[in-house]
């Protein structure tokens, strides 16, 4: 069992060297966009796991306002972090890939725009998480954040479709082959895994915090520190 | 002495935890009606948060507290509670009276003015019950927290070191006043780290050590002797 | 020990106020502590008159160019100056924990939450009837023909704005940098309230392409009642520990 982890943690590593592969080796060349369009085996599964961090964050910090079990908190924490260390990987590879596509670093694309002010949500969650201190209070403003930011996703979505309506709908790969396809699940799901470690991790992390905080308490009340 | 005693307030396997360990664990405690409760212990023992709990501020993470037959998630619970807390939770631009009237319409106290008078009375501020209460010394501030921690005639009254900033009439003032809702049958809980008031008060003492019950019972003699004789060495803290 | 002591006073009667009164109550008490330190009101107003100057100096152009401009530079004043008013009229519960008090009281929780929501409104709607005619004096916009459905835009926005912000400043008194967390937290969340209250003005003064302001009227009318509903329904478990 104590191996476990670092298997997993090699695996995870030979996980990236296989999408990579997969990315700009397996896979033929897009003909119309080129050898750019390989950003998206990263690009599109990263999105999706942004939006599963969140998802994650969301029903954790409702179950914690409900049980009140700092362990849900934690994991709240820990998935925020983990769906924003993809976030950036998706708002970095996102204008990389539209310059030479469209021309522009940044164009409204809706979706593009959605996913930047849901970032920006979860970036505001955790500059709260880090500044504003460690008090039971910081945990439920932290917890609400996350519920607010729900259904602020759909809004955001509505108004920003909405709102870019004059501008063409985007082409992405939607419309192609079956090996694209197959080759942008099979990233996703190596992905995921990494993902997995990543949230294991920074949730051990802040579980451990806890523990670390509960002895000290302990330690005071014995008069110790 | 009291014809209507307030119902005992009974707490049952109560337990809260903060970050996964324990501040107060599986406590059984009875507040009887017509009594003051000192609630002592060493700082982290659980006074805060036992007050917290029963307060319906905080949630038990454990147990349940009653309150005759209210539960503590009741609604109903809040309107039979009156706390004196570290702060004196009162609007600094409002003046002494506004402060009052205005919890007292929360509370929908009835007779509002006869009551405000009167309480303003007895902690001797009337003459300044028109000043704001951000113009207030911590000492004057203190009486008209308690007032308002008395306005709704609770049953159970609730006192975390109610004497900050009191002067030695204010103390004496304080101690009368919590003394006549004692006679006047509601559950007095008081936390102080004044051991001579408290003593001067209690019938009855509740002490903690980390996060659990070390006594309970009545007290005969000096509070302070009580008090060392349960936690020896720790009374200090 | 109890031998001169005055017979023990008798507990006054009580009847706990419903709903509405309770929302009464503590509207009532917030206007007169406003009235009295008139801080959150004078400060909003002023940092909404500095706004329509900054906005004047950015982007006052030629007449088409203002128009286009208005809308952003309305929303924009409402957004901030709404920002500074959710954490004031906080900061003053908070200064003494006399918002611990009226949690305490028996008073529902959630009519507490509803009476702010409606002082965060009321005081976005003064700064704004104040600040908007500045605006379209400053920048030289006819507001004549529209004035009604602008006025009803920005109090569906206000209304949206205030039910997020409102509990979320409550929130935010516990945390450090209160202050600076606030717009940080608050602005990505009412970015949809920007986005239709700015389409919809630019609807109303005809600037845009599309003529019909309802569905953006409906969409912040939607977003309000949704996080209104959501925040009473949950203010409960935000307050307690």
């Amino acid at each position: 069992m104590r191996l476990l982890f670092p298997a997993a943690t090699a695996l995870g590593a030979v996980a990236i060297g296989v999408a990579h592969y997969l990315a700009f080796v397996h896979v033929p060349m897009e003909s119309t966009m080129g050898a750019v369009q390989r950003i998206f085996y990263f690009h599109v599964p990263s999105a999706w796991l942004f939006y599963l961090g969140a998802l994650l964050c969301f029903g954790a910090s409702l179950g914690y306002l409900i049980n009140r079990k700092a362990r849900w908190d934690a994991f709240a924490h820990a998935s925020a972090e983990t769906g924003l260390v993809f976030g950036l990987i998706v708002v970095v590879t996102g204008p990389l890939w539209a310059r030479p596509v469209w021309g522009v670093w940044w164009n409204w694309e809706p979706r593009l725009t959605t996913m930047s002010l849901v970032l920006l949500m979860f970036a505001a969650y955790w500059v709260v998480r880090a500044f504003g201190g460690p008090g039971q209070g910081v945990r439920r403003f932290a917890a609400v954040l996350a519920v607010f930011a729900g259904p602020s996703i759909y809004f955001v979505r509505v108004a920003v479709n909405r709102w870019g309506g004059v501008h063409p709908p985007a082409e992405t790969a939607s419309r192609s082959d079956d090996v694209i396809k197959l080759t942008m699940y099979t990233c996703f799901f190596l992905l995921l895994f990494v993902f997995g470690l990543l949230l294991r991790i920074r949730y051990r992390a802040h579980r451990d915090a806890l523990t670390v905080r509960a002895v000290r308490r302990r330690l005071a009340r014995l008069g110790g520190i | 002495m009291s014809p209507t005693p307030s119902p005992t307030v009974r707490t049952r396997g109560l337990g809260r935890l903060y970050d996964d360990d324990y501040a107060l664990v599986g406590l059984d405690a009875e507040f009887p009606g017509g009594t003051v409760t000192a609630l002592l212990g060493p700082n982290g023992a659980g006074k805060s948060t036992l007050m917290g709990i029963l307060s319906t501020l905080m949630r038990p993470s454990e147990g349940e507290v009653r309150y005759g037959d209210v539960l503590h998630d009741d609604p109903m619970a809040r309107a039979l509670v009156g706390y004196v807390g570290h702060r004196t939770m009162l609007y600094r631009p409002l003046s002494a009276r506004e402060n009052l009237r205005f919890f007292g319409r929360l509370y929908g106290v009835l007779d509002l003015d006869d009551r405000v008078d009167r309480l303003l009375a007895e902690v001797g501020l009337t003459r300044d019950a028109e000043r704001p209460a951000g113009d207030f010394s911590r000492g004057m501030a203190q009486r008209l927290t308690i007032a308002r921690a008395l306005l709704p005639g609770p049953s159970l009254l609730l006192l975390d070191e109610p004497l900050t900033g009191l002067d030695r009439d204010g103390v004496a003032m304080a101690v009368r006043l919590f003394g006549a809702e004692r006679d006047r049958g509601a559950v007095v809980v008081m936390a102080s780290h004044d051991l001579a008031a408290t003593g001067d008060l209690a019938d009855r003492a509740l002490i903690l050590r980390r996060g659990r019950k070390a006594y309970e019972g009545p007290v005969e003699g000096d509070l302070a002797v009580l008090y060392r004789d349960v936690l020896g060495g720790e009374a200090a803290a | 020990m109890t031998e001169a002591r005055p017979p023990a006073p008798r507990p006054p009667r009580t009847r706990a106020p419903g709903y509405t009164r309770t929302v009464l109550i503590v509207l009532a008490k917030d206007a007169r502590t406003e009235l009295r330190s008139k801080q959150t009101l004078a400060t909003m107003l002023l940092f909404g008159l500095v706004l329509t100057f900054v906005y004047a100096f950015g982007f006052v152009s030629d007449p088409a160019t203002n128009k286009k401009v208005m809308p952003g530079a309305m929303w924009g004043a409402l957004l901030f100056a709404g920002t500074l008013g959710v954490g004031r009229t906080f900061a003053r519960e908070a200064e003494d924990g006399a918002f611990g008090a009226l949690v305490l009281s028996p008073a529902e929780r959630s009519a507490i939450l509803l009476a702010k929501i409606a002082v965060n409104v009321a005081l976005s709607a003064l700064v704004m009837v104040v600040v908007v005619p500045l605006l379209a004096v400053m920048l030289r916009v006819d507001l004549t023909d529209c004035a009604g459905l602008i006025a009803l835009q920005l109090l569906l926005g206000a209304i949206g704005f205030a039910a997020v912000g409102t509990p979320l400043a409550v929130m935010a008194v516990s945390a450090r940098f209160a202050e600076v967390l606030l717009p940080i937290v608050v602005f990505p969340m009412v970015t949809p309230v920007l986005i239709a209250g700015v389409k919809g003005a630019s609807v109303a003064l005809g600037t845009a392409i599309e003529t019909d302001p309802w569905p953006w009227l409906q969409f912040t009318a939607a977003y309000g009642l949704v996080f209104g509903a959501g925040g009473l329904f949950l203010f409960e478990r935000m307050v307690t520990e």
